[in-house]
């Protein structure tokens, strides 16, 4: 479904991915493994498209991924990959009603379909209730459901997540890990790229970035 | 294209944003002031002539007992015709004859405000109106255009007789009519003028000094064909005299340079064995309605319009680039969610298009009420050309924006 072949990445002298091989078929729920600064941020930013690999080819299905085309790169990133962040990235002036339908108002979808897909994604991670609130009404770890229903809404092919619990509490933690555990059971394809051994072993599979290099060590 | 960006940066106020507007409408009101200073009233001058040409004031040199002299022997006027005709007829200037005898008329023909007093032996008098006698250079040198009625023409300039063809400044219009007759005298001679046109309005001249403004002037052609006979009468020749004399001190317009000119006109004057006219700069360069503070006028605002758009590009820029600082995370949220980077570009586009329109719309209507001028293609040019400068900055910081870190509230 997902893959990358020989991707490269430097910042000046800096190499951050050296021929980087990966693979990830539909359903998997992999962890993504690294010392802070070795690249998993990186490597999640040319999965999301939101930066530019120096070399290498990315296939979604099958499909070559023309990273330098933005109507293309900006269309796969509203439709196939959510992403998920530390601190939830959603906008404080905004209502999570609304952050919750920025992929479908993006995408330009009917107000209709809108209200009625917000409502369903809300009821799955469980935070109907809190639609009309604002973000800064919430806790963190409903903030960071706010944020998967966002990534889930228009049922991407992958859900990209960026240390997706580090800024909750334990409790907190293991609510959000398991959900993204049923939403894996449910089919959806999570990476999660995260520091925390605890979070990478309830994952199926691990990869490790190391020195710029990918392995399944 | 998906606005929420513009709309973003347009309800971003910040307190900064008044004195922003302010400045920028302050800025296009320089400008187009400027370009009123320049077009209107500069470049539009450029009727009078081409001012790459210099222009001088030919002057006699006629003094004491010379001049005395000179004036008894009324004889001397076909000297003066001989010069005038060598003058007019040059091939390397051109010759405007600009003579400002006034017209004096017995009767209280037009309105006080008309009218040029002067004092003469103690006396005041009054029914003396402004006139300037013209060459057919005076015309074109100064694109002097009719609005009813007639120019004139060759042989107007070639009359003998006491009748001759006149035209009125703009004012006169309400006050006489084409075809009316005029009786006055010019250098003492009584002249029957008939009316054969009138002025545009605002039509003017350089008279050596300062622009005047024809539209209470009367114009007759300069007379070029004075019959110099000695069997005419004493009077007669006293004004032939003066005639000449008048013409002989008009202005030479020229490519050439003022040595090469007074070297010929000086060879001229010792061939006619009188002394030499002189030639005698005028402000050519500064026609403007002002003189020659007119031009200094333009050259400051124009330094004055450069400095201030130069600010308002900086001011823009830098204000845009502030909103998306302040807004980045949410921009980044938008892109990671799937807007193009480009949707992005034209939002912060539309937006410096939203600020300038404003105040350019302000700035426009404003002068347009207060002069009754708008520089529609000119300011569409402007603002294409700030629109572009002020995008380079924000368009920069777009590309350079860190979409996860900035998500996660980072740089």
């Amino acid at each position: 479904m997902l893959k990358m072949t020989n991707i490269k990445k430097s910042f000046g002298e800096r190499v951050i991915l050296d021929c980087v091989n990966l693979e990830i078929d539909d359903g998997e729920m992999i962890a993504l493994m690294g010392r802070s600064g070795s690249g998993k941020t990186t490597l999640l930013n040319i999965m999301g498209l939101l930066d530019q690999k120096d070399d290498g080819r990315y296939y979604i299905d099958g499909e070559l991924i023309p990273s330098e085309n933005d109507l293309a790169t900006s269309k796969i990133r509203n439709t196939q990959i959510g992403f998920i962040v530390q601190n939830y990235a959603l906008i404080n002036d905004r209502k999570i009603s609304y952050n919750i339908s920025l992929p479908l108002l993006i995408g330009k979808e009917s107000k209709k379909n809108i209200h009625h897909s917000v409502t369903q994604v809300a009821r799955k991670v469980g935070i109907e209730e809190h639609l009309d609130k604002y973000p800064y009404q919430l806790s963190g770890g409903e903030c960071q459901r706010a944020a998967i229903a966002r990534a889930l809404i228009k049922n991407p092919q992958i859900i990209l997540a960026d240390e997706p619990t580090g800024a909750l509490d334990e409790i907190t933690e293991q609510q959000i890990m398991q959900l993204f555990i049923e939403l894996n059971k449910q089919g959806t394809t999570i990476l999660i790229a995260t520091h925390n051994k605890e979070i990478a072993s309830r994952c199926k599979n691990i990869y490790y970035l190391s020195n710029a290099k990918l392995s399944t060590k | 294209m998906n606005k929420e960006i513009y709309y973003i940066l347009k309800k971003s106020k910040r307190k900064i944003d008044v004195l922003m507007y302010t400045q920028i409408i302050f800025s296009y009101m320089i400008v187009i002031a400027t370009l009123y200073l320049t077009i209107d009233q500069y470049s539009g001058l450029s009727q009078l002539g081409s001012n790459a040409r210099e222009i001088y004031k030919l002057t006699d040199n006629f003094m004491g007992e010379e001049e005395r002299s000179f004036f008894s022997r009324q004889d001397n006027v076909a000297i003066l015709k001989e010069l005038y005709e060598w003058l007019n007829n040059n091939e390397h200037f051109q010759y405007i004859v600009a003579s400002t005898q006034g017209f004096y008329m017995e009767e209280d023909t037009f309105l006080d405000q008309f009218k040029v007093g002067y004092e003469y032996n103690n006396v005041f008098v009054d029914n003396q109106y402004k006139s300037i006698q013209t060459n057919s250079d005076f015309m074109e040198y100064y694109s002097i255009d009719i609005s009813e009625g007639r120019t004139f023409e060759p042989k107007d300039y070639m009359i003998q007789n006491n009748v001759v063809p006149i035209l009125m400044g703009y004012d006169y219009k309400d006050y006489i009519s084409i075809g009316d007759n005029l009786e006055f005298y010019y250098c003492n001679k009584e002249m029957i003028g008939r009316v054969a046109g009138f002025l545009e309005s605002g039509s003017y001249y350089n008279d050596g000094r300062n622009l005047q403004v024809l539209d209470r002037y009367i114009l007759m052609p300069a007379l070029e064909d004075i019959t110099v006979d000695s069997v005419l009468t004493k009077s007669e020749k006293s004004f032939q005299l003066k005639v000449y004399l008048d013409h002989c001190s008009g202005f030479v317009a020229s490519d050439q340079s003022a040595s090469e000119i007074q070297k010929m006109i000086a060879q001229k004057s010792l061939e006619l064995n009188i002394v030499p006219y002189q030639l005698e700069g005028v402000f050519s360069f500064y026609l403007t309605i002002w003189g020659v503070a007119g031009k200094q006028l333009q050259s400051m605002f124009l330094l004055l319009a450069i400095m201030m758009i130069g600010l308002t590009c900086a001011f823009i820029s830098i204000s845009t680039a502030s909103k998306i600082q302040h807004n980045k995370k949410n921009i980044a949220i938008y892109i990671a969610n799937g807007l193009s980077i480009n949707t992005v570009k034209q939002n912060i586009v539309l937006y410096i298009i939203y600020v300038n329109d404003v105040a350019i719309g302000i700035a426009s209507i404003f002068w347009l009420i207060l002069s009754g001028t708008s520089y529609f293609l000119i300011l569409i040019l402007l603002f294409a050309f700030n629109i572009l400068i002020q995008s380079v900055f924000p368009l920069v910081m777009i590309d350079k924006l860190k979409i996860v870190n900035t998500m996660n509230g980072g740089a």
